[in-house]
């Protein structure tokens, strides 16, 4: 059943938790003000692996933090998060990992083939995307190797909601994006949401070939910190009690503050009831 | 094939193929898709967005290529624009 109640949260939270745990090291070569990518951050989690063709992600995946399942009609919601990081004023978030694709190459100037595809049920897809017109699913670029000083612009061949199709073009993707960077994917239609991606073309090579590829995830809870290394808090009510369904795939992510990620460290609790 | 401050239009999906664009470089690219300094297998073409602004000429702007915001094409997605 769903926590409703002060009472369930307290008892989700002292009796029926799993306890969760990030440790993850520093990415290099960040740029203040981007969202990057922890999954292929070292710690824990483990460091995820670069995914090849799409598949939809669940939470058996190393990169994911664990956490126990439920049955029916329990359910687990994001309830408590205490974190450090080692670089002032930085954003972390909390996503759960929907679907991905990568090895994406830089130097091509031809369609390549994504087709990331959220609309099926495998993995407890259903749930985890949310409103069913796919606006509570984020999409992103998402870079596994550096790729080449040139800027280029991408398109993105996308369906939408209502299974109309366009082109989203992500202008001036800057000079030798480095792992970990994630390029927000944003409807280009007012109203309409992605709910599948088919391919990505660049204007031109970037001299190099890197890896970089779809993403598509959900935020699930987030907390910052203002002071490098001092610990911060975030209840159920700063992170807005998110139900964790069964499957996600949940990793951090972060906005920076500088030009690394910083070592980013937190404990919490997933309450159950 | 295009010259440096020629004129042209970014056709479709990443132009609207009518705004008129000028090109401040050209580059090398060889078969492995690496920019290289001399010519190779083929080229592409750094592309402002707009014609440049009196007093600048392209070699100047080469150098400063960030402040014009120029972003590489491939031929294919560009035609003359004169």
């Amino acid at each position: 059943m769903a926590i409703t109640t002060r009472d369930q949260l307290i008892d989700g939270l002292g009796n029926r938790s799993s306890r969760i745990l990030i440790d993850k090291a520093s990415l290099a070569n960040a740029v203040a003000g981007q969202f990057f990518s922890l999954w292929r951050a070292t710690g824990v989690p483990g460091q995820g692996a670069i995914p090849a063709a799409a598949a939809i992600c669940d939470h058996t995946l190393t990169g994911a933090i664990g956490f126990a399942q439920q049955t029916a009609p329990a359910t687990s919601y994001l309830a408590w998060l205490r974190g450090a990081t080692a670089n002032a004023t930085m954003a972390v978030e909390i996503h759960d990992r929907l679907a991905h694709m990568g090895g994406l190459n830089g130097t091509l100037a031809t369609a390549q083939t994504v087709n990331v595809d959220i609309t099926g049920t495998s993995n407890n897809l259903a749930n985890r995307r949310g409103d069913t017109n796919f606006s509570d699913v984020s999409w992103w670029l998402e870079w596994y190797g550096d790729t080449g000083g040139t800027s280029v612009n991408a398109t993105i061949a996308v369906t939408y909601d209502d299974a109309s199709t366009g082109n989203i073009v992500l202008t001036g993707i800057g000079a030798t994006v480095r792992t970990g960077r994630l390029l927000p994917i944003v409807s280009a239609v007012a109203g309409r949401f992605i709910r599948s991606i088919q391919s990505v073309t660049l204007s031109a090579t970037t001299g190099a070939a890197g890896s970089f590829g779809i993403t598509a995830t959900r935020l699930r809870g987030a907390f910052d910190t203002w002071v490098a290394n001092k610990p911060e808090t975030a209840d159920w009510a700063w992170l807005g009690l998110s139900e964790i369904f069964n499957s996600s795939c949940l990793f951090p992510l972060v906005v920076c503050s500088t030009t690394s990620t910083g070592t980013v460290r937190a404990q919490g609790k997933i309450a159950h009831g | 094939m295009f010259e440096v401050g020629q004129l042209v239009r970014v056709l479709p999906p990443f132009g609207d193929g009518a705004q008129v664009h000028q090109v401040v470089a050209v580059q090398h690219v060889s078969a492995a898709g690496e920019i290289v300094p001399e010519p190779d297998v083929g080229v592409q073409y750094l592309v402002a967005p707009h014609p440049l602004p009196e007093g600048m000429t392209p070699e100047n702007a080469a150098g400063a290529l960030d402040w014009v915001g120029a972003v590489a094409f491939a031929p294919q997605w560009l035609e003359a624009a004169n």
